[in-house]
C-alpha cells in the first residue's frame, strides 16, 4: 500500500488507478462489521432501505408496519466504548400516527433525487405519499387502484420529477410531483408489477419487470415499450451478438458456397411468398393477426409475449455505468442483460433462494464488480462476470428482504424480517489512541478481552 | 477423298483460342469454399436435413460407427453423411466424407463430453422406453464452471446438435437430448399411434414437423400462430393435425399462456414423476440420518424405492441444484445436506 502511495508521488501510477484498486479490495473484504452498528427502531420486518443519492449520508428505512425510519450513517448518536461500537439511532420514524400516515405494510422507499428534503414511499394501503423531511408531513397523496409494490424516480432528470410506481394493477403509473396529477400510464404487462427503475444512462428511459415475467422498457417520450427483453436471445459475453435465433425466416442464413446461397435464397422466398397465400386455419387466429394492425401503435407491444423469466421479475438493479442490468425472478435465476443490445449474456449466478412472495432489491457495487443477492437468511456476493459465489454473508435470523450498497465508503447495509438493519463492511482499523492498550506481537493486534457482560 | 469438316468447338480451349467464345458453364466455375471461420456457424435447415434424414433408418450403423474414440462433431456428419447414402453412393459424398475428417476437425467442449458421458450412463429402462437425456442441473455438477456450460450450450443449441426441453417438475427444469436421439423418438412416438384407416394420412404432419418447425424454432416453446405458419409451409394444415401432435405428446400446452406450447419428449410422463419423487426420496433419506451426510461409495449402493432412475441420476441432480454438497474426507467423498 505505501509503494502504491509512493508511486502515485513520483506519478508513476495515474491517482485514479490507485483509488479504483483500493475501492475494490475493500468492497472484496466486506463482512459483518464490529465497529459500527444500526438500532432499528422497527417492530417489524424491513422491506425497503435506501442511501440517498445526493450526499450518500441517510439511509431511509421502510418496514412492516407501516413505520419509516431515518438514520444518519456518518455520524452516531451514540458510542459504547466497551465493544468500540459506534451506536446509531434512527433520527426520527413516521408511522400511522401522522395524518394521512401508511396504514399497512410500506414497499419501497426512495428519497428525491436533488436533496434530502423529501421522500417518497409506497404502501400496501395503495397510497404514495410525498413526506417533507423537516415537518414530517405528508405534502401529498397519490391513490392507486391497488397494492403498490415499487416506485422510483430517476436520479438524473433534469427536466421532470415523475415517480414510477409498479402496483397490483398491470399498468404503471406516473405521478407527477410538480403538479399532483397521473402524467402517464403505461399498458403492455399482462400481471402487476414488481420491480420499476429508472436506466441510468437517459432519464427518460423506465425499466418495469411483472408477474408476468416479462421486463420492458419504455420511453415515456412516446407509446409505448420499445423492446421487451427476451430470454431466449443471448450473446455470449459482452461483446455484440455473435448468433441470433431468427424464427421463421431462413434468407439471413449463411451458405458456405455461392451457388447453395441462392438456392437457399430462393427457398427464403418462396417461403415468403407461401407465407402470403392464407394457410387454412381457423378463422379466430386470422382476424386477431389483423386486429393486430388496427390497433394504437403504442398498444402493439402487448402481442409480444417474450419472457425474461420463467416466474415473476422479482427485483431489477441497473448499473452505475447504464450498461448492463441485472434481474432476478422467482425461478431462483438472475440474470445479466446487456442494455445495448437487449440479449441475456447467459452469466449464470450459481444457487440463489430468492423470496418468491414479494420484490426484494440487489445492490451491486459501484465498480460493477460484485452483486449482492438477497437470498434465505443470508446475502451472496457474486462476481459479475463471470458468477462465482465470492462470499456468502450470514449474520440475519429470518428472510433477508432488501440492501442497499453505499457508495463512499463501500458498506452494504441489510435489512430482514428479524427487525435488523446490519451493516457490512470492510474491517476497520483500530483508531490509534486506543493502540497503548494493546500489545504488538509479530504484527497481530491483541485486544484485552472487555466484553459487556463479564466481569 | 472427302476432307473432314473440322466442327468449330463450343467451347474456347487454350487450343482454339480464335473459336467463337461462348459463355463459360456454371459448372465450370469453381468457387472455393471460404476458410473455416471461427464464429459459430449457424445450421441452415438444408444442411439439418442433410444430416438428420435417414438417421432413424441407419441408426445401429451410426452408434457402431461413432461409439470408438472421440465423438467430434465431424466424425459424426461423417458418419451420418455415409450411413445415409448407403444405398446411393454419390461421387460429391464420397469427396465430402474425406476433407472432412482432418481438415476441420473441432476440439469437442467439456459440455459436450459430460452430456455424452451421461448419455452413456443413463439407465435402461423396461417399462418405458425413452432415449436418453441429460437434465440440466446435471451438467452443472459435472462442469465446474455454470457460465461456461450456459454457453456451451447455446452453441450447441444453435448448431443443432443438441435440443432442449422446459420439464414440468419444475421452474427452472430442463431437459437435454441429442437430436439423432430425439429423432428416432419422434419416429418411435409415430409408430406407437394406432389409428383409424382415415386418419392415416394425417401422419404426413410428423415429417412436416420434423423438416419445418424443428430446424427453425430452437426455443423450448412456440406460439400457436408461429406453430401453423411453419407447418403450413409442408402443406395445408388442420387442427386436427396440431392435436395429433399433442396425442403423440410432442407439444404440451402452457398453462401460464394458453395460445403457447412447450416442446416436449414423447413418452416422458412416467420419468417426470420418477424424478421428483426419486429427488424427494434422497433428499429425505440424508435428512434422517443423524449428521445429515453418507460417504459416496455406500450411498451409490442403496437402491431406491420410487425410482426408476438410478442413484446416481439423482445424486447428480441434487448436487447441480445446491441441496448437496461433496465435501473430501480421508475415506472418500461425503455428500451433505446444505443447510441454510
Amino acid at each position: 500500500m505505501l509503494r502504491r502511495l509512493k508511486r502515485r508521488e513520483l506519478g508513476a501510477t495515474p491517482p485514479r488507478s490507485v483509488a479504483t484498486h483500493v475501492r475494490g479490495k475493500r468492497v472484496r473484504s466486506i463482512e459483518l462489521a464490529s465497529h459500527k452498528e444500526i438500532v432499528s427502531a422497527h417492530n417489524s420486518g424491513i422491506n425497503s432501505l435506501q442511501i440517498d443519492g445526493s450526499e450518500a449520508r441517510y439511509l431511509l428505512a421502510g418496514a412492516s408496519d407501516g413505520s419509516v425510519g431515518v438514520y444518519d450513517t456518518q455520524q452516531a448518536t451514540t458510542f459504547d466504548s466497551i465493544t468500540h461500537t459506534a451506536k446509531h439511532e434512527a433520527l426520527f420514524t413516521v408511522d400511522k400516527s401522522v395524518p394521512q400516515g401508511h396504514m399497512y405494510s410500506v414497499s419501497s422507499v426512495q428519497w428525491y433525487p436533488v436533496d434530502t428534503g423529501l421522500f417518497v414511499t409506497g404502501s400496501f394501503d395503495n397510497n404514495i405519499n410525498l413526506w417533507d423531511t423537516n415537518t414530517l408531513q405528508v405534502e401529498q397523496q397519490f391513490r392507486m387502484p391497488g397494492k403498490v409494490y415499487a416506485v422510483a424516480m430517476s436520479a438524473m432528470a433534469t427536466t421532470h420529477m415523475l415517480v414510477a410506481s409498479g402496483t397490483e394493477d398491470v399498468r404503471v403509473r406516473l405521478c407527477d410531483l410538480a403538479s399532483g396529477a397521473f402524467t402517464h400510464t403505461l399498458s403492455g404487462h399482462r400481471d402487476g408489477v414488481w420491480a420499476v427503475q429508472w436506466s441510468a444512462a437517459s432519464e427518460w428511459v423506465l425499466i418495469s419487470g411483472g408477474c408476468d415475467g416479462a421486463i420492458r422498457f419504455w420511453d415515456i417520450r412516446q407509446a409505448g415499450c420499445f423492446q421487451v427483453l427476451d430470454q431466449n436471445r443471448s450473446q455470449l459475453g459482452r461483446r455484440p451478438p455473435i448468433v441470433k435465433s431468427v424464427p421463421g425466416a431462413t434468407a439471413s442464413v449463411s451458405g458456405s458456397s455461392r451457388g447453395e446461397s441462392l438456392r437457399v435464397h430462393r427457398q427464403g422466398e418462396q417461403q415468403h411468398s407461401r407465407l402470403n397465400t392464407p394457410p387454412p386455419i381457423r378463422r379466430k387466429f386470422r382476424a386477431k393477426d389483423f386486429e393486430a394492425q388496427r390497433q394504437h401503435p403504442g398498444m402493439v407491444s402487448t402481442l409480444d409475449k417474450a419472457t425474461a423469466h420463467y416466474g415473476s421479475v422479482t427485483a431489477l438493479q441497473t448499473t452505475d455505468d447504464g450498461l448492463y442490468l441485472f434481474s432476478a425472478g422467482t425461478d431462483s435465476r438472475v440474470r445479466l442483460w446487456d442494455m445495448q443490445s437487449g440479449c441475456n449474456t447467459l452469466v449464470n449466478y450459481e444457487a440463489t433462494r430468492i423470496r418468491t412472495h414479494q420484490g426484494t432489491q440487489l445492490a451491486v457495487s459501484s465498480d460493477s464488480s460484485l452483486l449482492f443477492v438477497a437470498s434465505a437468511h443470508s446475502i451472496q456476493a457474486y462476481d459479475v462476470w463471470t458468477g462465482h459465489l465470492h462470499s456468502k454473508l450470514s449474520g440475519h435470523y429470518d428472510t433477508v428482504n432488501c440492501c442497499a450498497f453505499h457508495v463512499n465508503d463501500q458498506e452494504l447495509y441489510s435489512g430482514s424480517s428479524d427487525r435488523q438493519i446490519l451493516v457490512w463492511a470492510p474491517p476497520a482499523h483500530t483508531p490509534l489512541e486506543d493502540l497503548d492498550e494493546k500489545t504488538k506481537e509479530g504484527g497481530a493486534l491483541f485486544v484485552k478481552d472487555e466484553d459487556a457482560w463479564s466481569d | 477423298m472427302r476432307q473432314q469438316l473440322r466442327r468449330p468447338a463450343l467451347r474456347a480451349s487454350p487450343a482454339n483460342h480464335t473459336a467463337l467464345v461462348s459463355l463459360p458453364r456454371l459448372d465450370d466455375v469453381v468457387i472455393p469454399p471460404p476458410p473455416p471461420t471461427r464464429l459459430i456457424p449457424t445450421a441452415s435447415k438444408q444442411k439439418f436435413l442433410e444430416l438428420y434424414s435417414t438417421t432413424v433408418g441407419n441408426r445401429k450403423k451410426k452408434r457402431k460407427r461413432s461409439s470408438g474414440g472421440d465423438d467430434s462433431q465431424q466424425q459424426l456428419v461423417a458418419a451420418a453423411a455415409a450411413s445415409g447414402t448407403d444405398d446411393k453412393l454419390d461421387d460429391d459424398e464420397e469427396e465430402r466424407k474425406q476433407p472432412s475428417d482432418d481438415a476441420s476437425w473441432i476440439m469437442p467442449t467439456d459440455t459436450k463430453i459430460a452430456l455424452e458421458m451421461m448419455c452413456a450412463q443413463f439407465p435402461k429402462i423396461e417399462k418405458a422406453s425413452v432415449r436418453p437425456f441429460v437434465l440440466r442441473t446435471q451438467l452443472y455438477s459435472s462442469v465446474r464452471d455454470r457460465t461456461l456450460v450456459d454457453r456451451e450450450l447455446e452453441v450447441l443449441r444453435q448448431q443443432q446438435v443438441v435440443r432442449t426441453f422446459k420439464l414440468s417438475t419444475g421452474q427452472d427444469d430442463y431437459a437435454i437430448m441429442f437430436m439423432a436421439d430425439y429423432l428416432s423418438q419422434i419416429e418411435a412416438a409415430k409408430k406407437r399411434l394406432d389409428l383409424k384407416e382415415s386418419l392415416l394420412r394425417e401422419l404426413e404432419v410428423f415429417h412436416w414437423f420434423v423438416g419445418q418447425v424443428i430446424p427453425s424454432c430452437l426455443d423450448v416453446g412456440i406460439s400457436h400462430s408461429h406453430l401453423l405458419s411453419l407447418l403450413s409451409q409442408g402443406g395445408s394444415v388442420k387442427d386436427s393435425h396440431v392435436s395429433l401432435l399433442m396425442n403423440a405428446g410432442l407439444l404440451v400446452r402452457q398453462l401460464v399462456d394458453e395460445t403457447a406450447y412447450w416442446f416436449s419428449i414423447p413418452n416422458v410422463g412416467f420419468l417426470l414423476k420418477s424424478i421428483s419423487s426419486g429427488r424427494k426420496e434422497l433428499l429425505s433419506f440424508l435428512s434422517r440420518r443423524r449428521y445429515k451426510e453418507m460417504l459416496q461409495a455406500p450411498l451409490e449402493r442403496h437402491a431406491l424405492r420410487y425410482s426408476q432412475l438410478g442413484l446416481r441420476f439423482h445424486l447428480r441432480d441434487l448436487l447441480g441444484l445446491g441441496q448437496l454438497h461433496v465435501v473430501p474426507s480421508p475415506s472418500g467423498p461425503l455428500i451433505r445436506v446444505v443447510h441454510d
